[in-house]
């Protein structure tokens, strides 16, 4: 079965496109068949990428009623493809998600990744109507990304409000976790954040905190994931090997299937 | 408070949130690559009318069963398949009065044999005034069996589901209109 996860957040700029896209790279390399999609119309994943920030993809397809995952991506890992949003007609902004809405948009990417994908992640808008809302109604499992400072703290009940909310009129999906990111141990207020984070939403919120490091902004800079950003990654891409593991745990899934002991290296 | 928390949340309401938010999270990994669509074990003896998902979804909108045979077993296979197409379980049963499993798919041994005396001990508990036994859940380490009954002139029909998470208030009356229009025509 293929499994679904959204990486949502009511507060913007928190990270959701950093570790959405990072976690799928690191997916991927893991071995899990990954589908990273862009729901933002601001197309944050293609502008994270160098190479992929003028394809069409979502928007185009929405626009023509094409197959949902037309303009798909291949990239340099076998197991990571890409559906960015591309270009967004400007005159469509305002009725994007109600389009996307009514052309079951999402649910039909899903569809048609049941075959090739072991797992479909869903980058999201910040904000919980719109595009957000309806891939929370579509996805299995749900992220909340929760930036190690005070607003996004405070906003982060709304997000488990709405999701309480949508699994009351039967929606499938579930809290899979919290995430906390860009947290640093020399501030004292992002320091007390992740303390409340972990003392509020406990065994919720993710073992593994993305920390705030310089390096993503280089790899912001060079449109690259961290793990490409050299040929020896940079030491903070191993957090999302780790952040990965863990969500594979949740999910009950591990890549590879379950250990079964040693592996000869020469057959 | 003198010094206000960061977050100005209530640790009471996040609980309260994150216990209708979350799923109970299965204790036995399955394969992420390359086993995905694997049917977990079928249920001992009968064969199910239709292949169980792995783990199916709440759907969206739940279609009413509708039962198109007058043949007892048929209409209790259709009455598993609905179950097992359309709410959260991994397994469903229907049992009579006597605790006897008349038709099953995805539940394990231990399951059917608790079925008995579960029905059994439901019977002191449905004496006392005020308490509507007709639809319960239990937890059983790390799964939860839910179960609805129904009344007939021909005894009670039980029907149980096992799965990872609890069903919703929803999912009970889809289940008993379910179980009540498949026995209604017995
Ligand atoms: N761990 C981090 N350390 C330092 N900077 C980070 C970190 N994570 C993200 N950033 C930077 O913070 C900014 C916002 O990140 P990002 O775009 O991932 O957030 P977002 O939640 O997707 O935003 P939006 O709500 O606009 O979709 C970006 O400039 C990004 O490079
Ligand atoms: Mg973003």
């Amino acid at each position: 079965m293929t499994r679904s996860i959204a990486f949502a957040s009511l507060k913007g700029g928190v990270g959701k496109t950093t570790v959405a896209l990072n976690c799928a790279f690191a997916f991927a390399r893991r071995g899990a068949r990954t589908l990273l999609v862009d729901t933002d119309q601001q197309g944050a994943i293609g502008m994270s990428l160098d190479g992929v920030g003028d394809r069409a993809g979502l928007a185009a397809n929405l626009a023509r009623g094409g197959p949902p995952l037309e303009g798909m991506v291949k990239t340099r890992l076998a197991e990571l493809c890409l559906l960015p949003m591309g270009p967004v007609e400007a005159l469509d902004e305002d009725r994007f998600a109600v389009n996307a809405r009514e052309a079951n948009l999402l649910g039909r990417v899903l569809e048609q990744s049941q075959r090739d994908f072991d797992l479909v992640l869903f980058d999201t808008p910040a904000g919980l109507g719109g595009m957000s809302r309806l891939a929370l109604e579509e996805v299995d499992s749900v992220i909340a990304v929760a930036q190690c400072e005070p607003l996004a703290l405070r906003a982060l009940p709304r997000l488990l409000e709405l999701l309480a909310r949508l699994r009351e009129i039967g929606s499938a999906c579930s809290l899979l976790g919290v995430v906390g990111t860009m947290s640093s141990f020399r501030d004292p207020v992002m320091l007390a954040s992740l303390e409340e984070l972990w003392s509020l939403y406990r065994d919720q919120v993710f073992d593994t905190a993305v920390p705030r490091d310089g390096t993503f902004l280089q790899a912001s800079r060079a449109g690259v994931p961290l793990g490409l950003l050299s040929r020896r990654p940079p030491a903070v891409s191993a957090v999302f090997d780790k952040l990965v593991a863990e969500i594979e745990e949740r999910l009950g899934t591990t890549a590879g299937g379950e250990d079964d002991g040693p592996i000869r290296l020469v057959d | 408070m003198t010094v206000r928390s960061v977050s100005w949340t209530d640790a009471q309401r996040v609980s309260s949130l994150l216990a209708r938010v979350t799923a109970t999270r299965s204790p036995e990994p399955a394969a992420l690559v390359s086993a995905m669509g694997a049917a977990r074990a079928g249920a001992p003896g009968k064969a199910a009318p239709t292949p169980a998902k792995a783990a199916p979804k709440a759907p969206k909108e739940v279609p009413r069963l509708v039962q198109t045979s007058d043949n007892p077993a048929d209409r209790l296979d259709a009455l598993v398949a609905w179950t097992l197409a359309h709410q959260a379980c991994v397994g469903a049963f229907v049992a009579d009065d006597n605790g006897l499993t008349l038709a099953a798919h995805g539940i394990s041994e231990a399951h059917v044999s608790l079925v008995g005396p579960l029905l059994s001990a439901l019977v002191g508990v449905r004496t006392i005034p005020g308490v509507d036994a007709t639809a319960g859940a239990l937890w059983l380490g790390a799964q939860m069996m839910s179960w609805v009954e129904a009344r007939t002139t021909r005894g009670g029909f039980c029907l149980g589901t096992v799965g990872d998470e609890a069903l919703s208030t929803r999912a009970f009356e889809q289940l008993k209109e379910a179980l009540g229009t498949t026995v209604r025509g017995l």
